[in-house]
């Protein structure tokens, strides 16, 4: 008898757990915000204009700042969590964070992880020298003996690797910072990254000179996890709303086109 | 082998072999050769440390002292961007040149400190012995003591070397290509995080097992039977 009461308590706890875990994994991100009135993003810990800390010890940010402005139409809390960029995939799909609000490339093979949502802006490749270098265009680099630089396993390093394959190509872990300080110390030729991220050094760093025409332009976008269909309409549609409204062409003003937020944050 | 694939993706993961391969074999040369560089400038400052002359002995050890309260990271930088502010003509070395340089400051006090212990732990029975027998101290030294004294440290060196295999990984700061390097490229390009690191961890895994091996030939020649049985 004991055993037999054992044996029935163990089946209907185990029923319960199972019933409690398959309605957690049945709840969308979209419901799980519903509920608990709190959307976390996870931004990447790269530098202005896209997610950074201002002079005022606050992360802001052209992707900050995106990602608030929904939450805050949306009426919830906007928890923002912070990764290096080797993070930032796997806190999505860990499930500890909602959403990617980051400066990624939707690639094919990255797309067979993640979704993206529509491009929320475009990135403009493009190559930096020194002004006493003598390079005009990113042309003038695809020449055996130059070097140029970028972050490692970055975009712009594929970029580099495909259309300046002539010069040798370095790559710097970290980010464009590591690369700028490697040009200014006089151990690369060139660094390829994109206008808005130069266009935060141009001020600080003297000198410092964008070679004429894009290398390449980038659509960029947010990334879900693939079952947050629900999330993922919600975003495209309110980028849709911004985009219409202009609220979304006003920040793309003041951080991305433009060097304005420097004033304010720098 | 269906449910494996599903777990862990062959596939791509052999997508990428050529990435790893180049990886390890740049982690292994460097590694090797600043493990040899290591062991010979470990040898001299462990003499060094041991030396009664303080203006040999205080220099070493402010050395040893510098380097072992400073983070690699920083000493790689410094050696890197500060090399060719100083010197005109810093820029001469590359980067896997200049890594290699500043792994090896790095890990030479290391090595040297594990040395001399190695060096104390020799019986002063054997010194005395080599020296009746009519050696001279230079001799003792080569002959006698420091095969001993090594043979007595291969663990601990090993465990060392196993750390300078590591640290060639923060070499990615200044643009080297190695098998961390492999791994992040493999990962930015098709974001899995679990094999692209797992592979990485298992391609250091091998190298160690690999070095692992060596050691043990190594410690059989040094110590000998005679070793074995103490």
């Amino acid at each position: 008898m004991k055993k037999f009461t054992k044996l029935a308590v163990a089946a209907v706890s185990g029923a319960w757990l199972a019933m409690m875990t398959t309605a957690s994994f049945a709840e969308s991100t979209m419901e799980k915000i519903v509920r608990t009135g709190e959307m976390t993003i996870a931004v990447q810990t790269q530098g202005p204009p896209v997610s950074f800390i201002n002079k005022d010890g606050k992360r802001t940010g052209l992707a900050v700042e995106l990602a608030q402005m929904m939450a805050d139409d949306m009426g919830v809390k906007l928890v923002v969590q912070d990764y290096d960029w080797k993070g930032l995939i796997p806190s999505l799909l860990s499930g500890k964070a909602d959403f990617i609000a980051a400066d990624m490339t939707p690639t094919a093979k990255r797309s067979m992880q993640v979704v993206f949502t529509e491009p929320v802006f475009y990135s403009e490749t493009i190559a930096f020298a020194m002004k006493d270098s003598g390079y005009t265009s990113w042309k003038d680099l695809n020449v055996a003996g130059i070097s140029v630089g970028a972050t490692q396993a970055s975009s712009w390093a594929d970029i580099a690797r495909a259309k300046i394959s002539n010069a040798e190509l370095k790559e710097f872990a970290g980010g464009t910072a590591q690369t700028v300080q490697a040009l200014t110390s006089g151990r690369i030729n060139a660094g390829v990254s994109d206008k808005a991220t130069i266009a935060g050094f141009m001020s600080s760093i003297e000198g410092l000179v964008v070679l004429d025409g894009d290398i390449s332009r980038e659509p960029l976008g947010f990334a879900v996890r693939p079952d947050s269909t629900h999330l993922l309409f919600a975003l495209d549609n309110y980028m849709g709303l911004i985009r219409a409204d202009g609220r979304l062409d006003e920040k793309l003003e003041y951080w991305w086109n433009t060097t304005n937020w420097e004033a304010d944050h720098k | 082998m269906e449910w494996l694939q599903s777990i862990f993706n062959f596939r791509i993961v052999f997508q990428y072999w050529e990435v790893f391969a180049q990886g390890i074999v740049n982690t292994i040369l460097i590694s090797a050769i600043c493990l040899a560089l290591s062991l010979m400038f470990g040898i001299l400052i462990a003499l060094a440390r041991r030396s009664s002359n303080p203006l040999i002995w205080r220099p070493v050890a402010v050395y040893i002292q510098a380097i072992r309260s400073t983070p690699l990271l920083i000493q790689i930088y410094l050696i890197y961007y500060g090399l060719p502010s100083i010197l005109p003509f810093g820029n001469f070395l590359d980067e896997t040149q200049t890594g290699i340089i500043a792994l090896t400051i790095h890990t030479s006090p290391y090595m040297g400190e594990i040395i001399r212990a190695g060096l104390e732990s020799v019986d002063r029975g054997q010194i005395e012995g080599a020296l009746s027998v009519g050696m001279t101290p230079r001799q003792t030294t080569t002959n006698v003591v420091l095969p001993q004294a090594i043979a007595n440290v291969v663990p601990p060196l090993l465990g060392q070397t196993a750390v300078l295999i590591k640290d060639t990984s923060l070499l990615s700061i200044i643009a080297v290509f190695e098998l961390m390097g492999a791994g992040l490229r493999m990962f930015s390009e098709t974001v899995i995080a679990t094999e692209s690191y797992v592979t990485t961890a298992v391609c250091y895994l091998a190298i160690y097992f690999m070095m692992l091996g060596i050691s043990g030939v190594v410690q059989r020649k040094l110590g000998g039977s005679a070793w074995q049985a103490n």
